[in-house]
Formats: structure tokens, C-alpha cells, sequence
């Protein structure tokens, strides 16, 4: 694991988590947040390794067998747990909760890393507060959050919030451009962070498809050849197949949407879609601020959506409905 | 590695090491047994997390070749060494990573899991150590055991507490409605001690003790505890907290004291939880001592019906009527492990928990709280 990475992107982080070790200030919790792709798990499983290896050094040899293991999630001592079928369920909770009422397998701290945090539901979270109240001597946990704030504030103020910067989307955005065109790279750099990851988007066969779906999609609500609704009827049935590709394709068309905000700012210059200016500043000068702002938030709450069993049709036809409305 | 080894005494330690291997876990390592063989001997090691075995195998029939460790995938290894043919079998390990098994005219060849993943157990021997009688041990388990509660929300409830002081080890099990407690004289003092072992570890160390008069050596410390027994070294992790103070919850002064026939007051007992509207385990029945000194006990689900069972105390009783009312599973899980025939049964009050003791178990308590009924 790039672990350099971890170091060269999140220097404050490093720094901040060896100063608690070296004047033996260990918090009972810690919530790492921070945007998608700023390696905020591989800083955790960095700081079990910390923690458990066995040189006497501050930075893990990543060679001992501690820390080897812990790299292979095989450490009895470190605990994760990652969120099924996108909740957090009380089991997984209850699970955690008997492995640490035990004592440890093997000398050394108990570690528990809790991945995607904001995902749990309410009564895992209700367990979970109960756990993080009574902190185990010599036990630690860390969770993990793209969104602190989706987060029970109850649980953040049992933690010590440690906060990643994000990486700059320039790295990504440049780094795809090297094979990619620069309009899909330049999408790709404000989806995410991590570069694997938008390596994963761009290269999917059907992204270059979503792109064109949006463009089409404002072409049509600003001339209105035909009604954008039989449009995607007609075209767009991939995007209702998977929620993955929904999922991606509402957060193309909320890039879209964010320049139409952006233009009618008068932010010109941070425009993504530059190609699309002629449309974007039509359609910008059809509307108000407060229309573009308040589409855009129908979008985000539907995206949000998403994974609660929701009616996608329809939800898509609401959508595009009020988009076409003055 | 190369070895030949008797199947019998290869399998008969795997059975017991088997004790100790995890179906459900997130480590696949521990779903092995790990084996290291040197030249006199085979050393197996098994683990779930909660308990670990080690076993030393030195039987007459082993022929080292060449020494070496392994992990094997356990549930394979241990059905396909069942069902071998033939006296001997012999094991080798090939390209690093197979593992050659053959016996008689079989000729198997299983993958090997990644040792490194395994778990880096201690089975560590203090100086000194408290020993008992396998019988003796085994006794305590089950009449304390039992009483640990099965719901996980207090998970310190799950275990076994053990205490000494001085030369005495007292055993306490509760699941907060029950209580059992056992008391054994040690033959040394010790250090003063306080450890929760989980009850789970303690139902496989009954499976893995046979029933002779050897002994069994118990080390501990404050991470855990490890038994050693035969070439068995069974170690379990314990339970952190503090165990809640039971003392007090024991009444001291028993106004009214009801001496039974075991036998006689159970079976009336199991008769009259046969008609209650709750499940089995749950059925609530009534004690009522009338003033002809004869005890009633009674179950009514207007539902289905009614039963009422007379009891006829063995000896003088002390104290007025009264009534009372309790599960009759806890009931009857605490009459079950008394060896004594005859039973006292000391009550302090109706709502106020009362105490089972036997004339031959001087040194066990059961308790049980009363249920409300009116």
C-alpha cells in the first residue's frame, strides 16, 4: 500500500497522530473525515500499524508480522467493520460490542476502525453511542465519514474529529488527462479524489454515454424540440438499470446544473461544461438564482435517495418536470 | 515436513483440537490448524479468537523425517483423516505448499492456508499455578455455567465469575434474575484474584475434560486463563469489567425455611408448568404454603387451565403462610445439578429473593428472584 501517499497528501494528519502517540495522548474515538479518495482507511489500518508494530521506531516497518497482518486484515487485535448493503446494521454493532468486552488475542492495543460511519442506522447508532461512552482502557476505535455532516452529533462529540484535506482535483483532473479526453477528466476530477477510482468511472463503457444524455437533456430543455421527459424515456433506460450508473449520472447532471449556478454568479471561469457555454448561458438567463440553486438541491435530494428503495421512474420524472418549468 | 504418524492418536487429538476452530470468523487463518512439527514431536494449534488449544502429540508410533509448520484448512484435514483407511498415514509436505496425504491406498493432496496470517498465540505457563481435580473443576462449571446470561447486552453477565482469597475459590454465575454459587477449598493460598471467564470457553473446556481423577493444573492472569490437562493446554481470553458485587444481594436472615424431597417438589413443579400460556421456558408458577402446612404449587392460564399439585415437606417447617411466585425453568435448572435428595428452600418474603441449598452441597448457593404476580 502507497503509504508515502499518505504522508506527501495528509502531511497535518500524520504529524498529528505521532504527537498523540509520542506524548501518550491517545484518544478513546477518532472520526477521520474527509472527502472521497483522501485515503482516510489506509490512514487508519496506517495508524493500527502504528500502534501494534513491533520496532521501537514511530514510523511502522510495515515487515513485521504485526503489521504485515494487519495489512491483510488478519490482526486479531484490529476489528473492521464496513457498512452491507450500504447500512451499518445494529448486528455488525452488537458483533463489535462482544469482541471488545473480551480481552485481546494478542498483547498490544484493540483496535476498531468503522468504515462509512454516516451509514449506520439508528438503533446501530444508538449502540454504538452506548460502546463509545464507556471507552475500554487501552481500546481504539477510529471511523471513517465522506460526511461529517450526516453524522449523529452525539457521535462526533464523543470523538476527536481529525480532518483530511482534500486533494486537489487538479492532480486527478491532470492525471487523467494524460489518456483522456479533457471534458471527461475534468468531470471525473470533481467526482472524486481517489485516483483508482476515477480511473474505475472514466474508463466504465457507458460514461461517455451519461455525458452526452446531460448535454442532450439541457439542449432539450432550453429548445425544447421535445419534452426532455420522453427523451430520457426513450434514451436513458441504461441509467435506470443500475443505481450505481443513476447514481453517476445525477451527479454529471448536478456538475451541470452547478455551472448554470456558476454562470449566473458570474463565476465564467470554473465552468466545466465550457463547450456547452452557448446553452449554459441561455437557459442561465432564463431563470432565477433561486430556481438554479433549488434544482440543484432537488437533485443532491435525490441522489441522497437513491439507496432507500425509491421509485426511480418517477422520481426521475419529477425531477426533469421541474426542470422545465420557468 | 515429512512424517508418519498411528491415525487413531493423530485423529483422537484432532477431534479435540477441533474444539477451537471457528466456522463463522473475519480471519480465514483461523478456520486452520496450524502444526509444527519438530523431531519428537507434533505440536497443534487451534484457535477462534475466544479459546485457543495446543496440543502435544508425542505418540510411540511417530516417525519424523524432516520438521517443519503448516496451517491446514481444519474441516477437510479432520473428515478426510476420519474417514482414511488403514493403521498409519502418512503426511509430507510438497512444492511448499500442498499437503501429500497417504494412508493404506489413498493418496490425497490438500492446498495449505498462509501461516503468516495466523494468529501469534502465548501459551504462557506461570510459576505458580492452582491445582484441582478434573471432577472437581467439571462440577464447578456446570453448577455455575448455567446461570450466565445468554443476552448479549451485558456482555459481562455472559461469564463465569472466579474469586480467590486466600486458600478458597468462589465461582458466580447470574443472569440478574438468578444466581449460583460455588465455593471450593483450595489445598495452597494464593494471590487474590478477581477474572470473568466467558461461559461460552467454558462449556468447550467440559467437552474437552474427560471424567478421571487427574489433575488439572490453572494458570492465569489478568488477560487470561489457561488450563493444562494431559498434553492440553486450552487457553480462553476473560471478560472485561467488573463483575457486579453479589454479596448483598443474599439475604442473611431466612424467616421461613421448607425442607423437600428433590424428586418430588421438581416433578410437581414440571407438571404444573405444563399448562402456562407463556412458552415453556417461561412458565411463571405459584408457592403457596397453607396453614395446614401443606405446599401448594399451582399454575392458572384461564385460557387453557389449571393445576395444582400438592407437596408434602419432609420435615418441620418454620415459619406462616405465605405465597410466592417464580419461573419455573430457573426453578428447576437450580434443583437439577443438586446431588443432595433433599432440598431446603428459604424464603424471606413474597416479592424478596430466596435461596436453594442442599444438605450434601454445603458449599453451592443457588438464588432466584420472585416474580410479581398481583
Amino acid at each position: 500500500m502507497a503509504f508515502n501517499d499518505i504522508v506527501d497528501t495528509q502531511p497535518h494528519v500524520v504529524k498529528l497522530l505521532e504527537n498523540s502517540i509520542k506524548r501518550d495522548r491517545l484518544s478513546h474515538a477518532y472520526l477521520f473525515e474527509g472527502e472521497p479518495g483522501t485515503k482516510k482507511f489506509e490512514t487508519a489500518l496506517y495508524f493500527a500499524q502504528m500502534l501494534l508494530c513491533k520496532e521501537d521506531e514511530n514510523v511502522p516497518c510495515l515487515t513485521c508480522h504485526n503489521c504485515v497482518r494487519i495489512a491483510h486484515y488478519t490482526h486479531p487485535n484490529v476489528y473492521v467493520v464496513t457498512p452491507e448493503k450500504n447500512t451499518i446494521r445494529k448486528q455488525a454493532i452488537t458483533d463489535l460490542q462482544r469482541e471488545f468486552s473480551k480481552t485481546s488475542v494478542e498483547p498490544g492495543p484493540k483496535i476498531f476502525i468503522i468504515k462509512q460511519i454516516e451509514l449506520i442506522n439508528a438503533s446501530a447508532a444508538n449502540s454504538l453511542l452506548k460502546f463509545l461512552e464507556e471507552p475500554h482502557p487501552n481500546t481504539h476505535g477510529i471511523l471513517t465519514t465522506n460526511n461529517i455532516n450526516k453524522l449523529l452529533p452525539t457521535i462526533i462529540s464523543r470523538s476527536q474529529v481529525v480532518k483530511f484535506s482534500p486533494t486537489n482535483n487538479q492532480i486527478v483532473e491532470k492525471y487523467l488527462s494524460e489518456t483522456h479526453a479533457s471534458l471527461p477528466a475534468k468531470i471525473v476530477s470533481h467526482l472524486t479524489n481517489s485516483k483508482t477510482e476515477a480511473t474505475n468511472i472514466i474508463e466504465a463503457d457507458y460514461f461517455l454515454d451519461l455525458v452526452s444524455y446531460v448535454k442532450e437533456l439541457y439542449r432539450l430543455i432550453l429548445t425544447k424540440e421535445q419534452p426532455p421527459l420522453i427523451y430520457f424515456k426513450e434514451s436513458c433506460s441504461i441509467v435506470i438499470q443500475d443505481t450505481k450508473i443513476s447514481a453517476l449520472f445525477l451527479s454529471i447532471m448536478s456538475l451541470f446544473q452547478r455551472d448554470l449556478v456558476h454562470y449566473k454568479t458570474n463565476n465564467i471561469d470554473t465552468l466545466i461544461f465550457k463547450e456547452e457555454l452557448n446553452t449554459i448561458k441561455q437557459l442561465a438567463n432564463q431563470k432565477t438564482k433561486e430556481k438554479l440553486i433549488e434544482e440543484l438541491e432537488h437533485m443532491m435530494r435525490f441522489k441522497s435517495r437513491l439507496y432507500n428503495y425509491i421509485n426511480q421512474r418517477l422520481a426521475y420524472d419529477n425531477l426533469l418536470l421541474s426542470l422545465e418549468r420557468r | 515436513m515429512n512424517f508418519q504418524i498411528n491415525k487413531d492418536a493423530l485423529l483422537k487429538n484432532l477431534i479435540i483440537a477441533q474444539k477451537a476452530l471457528s466456522n463463522k470468523t473475519p480471519n480465514p487463518a483461523l478456520k486452520g490448524i496450524k502444526m509444527d512439527v519438530t523431531e519428537d514431536k507434533i505440536v497443534i494449534t487451534t484457535s477462534n479468537s475466544d479459546i485457543a488449544i495446543k496440543l502435544e502429540v508425542k505418540d510411540s508410533s511417530l516417525n519424523v523425517e524432516s520438521g517443519g509448520s503448516m496451517l491446514i484448512p481444519g474441516k477437510y484435514f479432520i473428515q478426510i483423516i476420519r474417514k482414511l483407511d488403514g493403521l498409519k498415514v502418512s503426511l509430507s509436505l510438497i512444492d511448499d505448499n500442498m499437503l501429500r496425504i497417504e494412508a493404506d491406498r489413498s493418496d490425497i493432496t490438500l492446498n495449505m492456508m498462509d501461516l503468516e496470517d495466523f494468529p501469534e498465540l502465548k501459551f504462557a505457563e506461570k510459576v505458580k499455578s492452582i491445582n484441582v481435580n478434573v471432577r472437581l473443576l467439571k462440577s464447578i462449571i456446570r453448577q455455575t455455567a448455567f446461570a450466565t446470561s445468554s443476552i448479549e447486552n451485558r456482555p459481562i453477565l455472559t461469564g463465569v465469575n472466579f474469586q480467590i482469597h486466600d486458600n478458597k475459590l468462589k465461582a458466580i454465575a447470574t443472569d440478574s434474575y438468578r444466581l449460583s454459587q460455588k465455593e471450593i477449598e483450595l489445598n495452597d493460598e494464593y494471590e487474590p484474584l478477581d477474572i470473568i471467564i466467558p461461559g461460552n470457553s467454558l462449556d468447550e473446556l467440559l467437552k474437552v475434560l474427560e471424567n478421571n481423577n487427574d489433575q488439572v493444573e490453572i494458570h492465569f492472569d489478568h488477560s487470561k486463563i489457561l488450563f493444562k490437562y494431559d498434553n492440553i493446554l486450552f487457553q480462553s481470553r476473560l471478560l472485561e469489567g467488573n463483575y457486579p458485587e453479589t454479596s448483598k444481594l443474599v439475604p442473611t436472615e431466612f424467616p421461613i425455611i421448607i425442607k423437600f424431597n428433590k424428586e418430588n417438589l421438581a416433578t410437581a413443579i414440571e407438571r404444573a408448568s405444563l399448562l402456562s400460556s407463556r412458552d415453556g421456558n417461561n412458565a411463571i408458577v405459584k408457592l403457596e404454603l397453607r396453614k395446614d402446612n401443606v405446599v401448594e404449587v399451582t399454575s392458572n392460564s384461564p385460557e387453557i387451565g389449571k393445576v395444582l399439585e400438592e407437596v408434602y415437606p419432609v420435615d418441620e417447617i418454620v415459619g406462616k403462610p405465605f405465597k410466592i411466585s417464580f419461573s419455573s425453568k430457573y426453578f428447576l435448572d437450580a434443583l437439577k445439578i443438586f446431588n443432595s435428595s433433599e432440598v431446603s428452600v428459604n424464603f424471606t418474603g413474597e416479592i424478596r429473593p430466596f435461596t436453594i441449598v442442599g444438605e450434601y452441597d454445603k458449599d453451592m448457593l443457588q438464588l432466584i428472584l420472585p416474580v410479581r404476580t398481583e
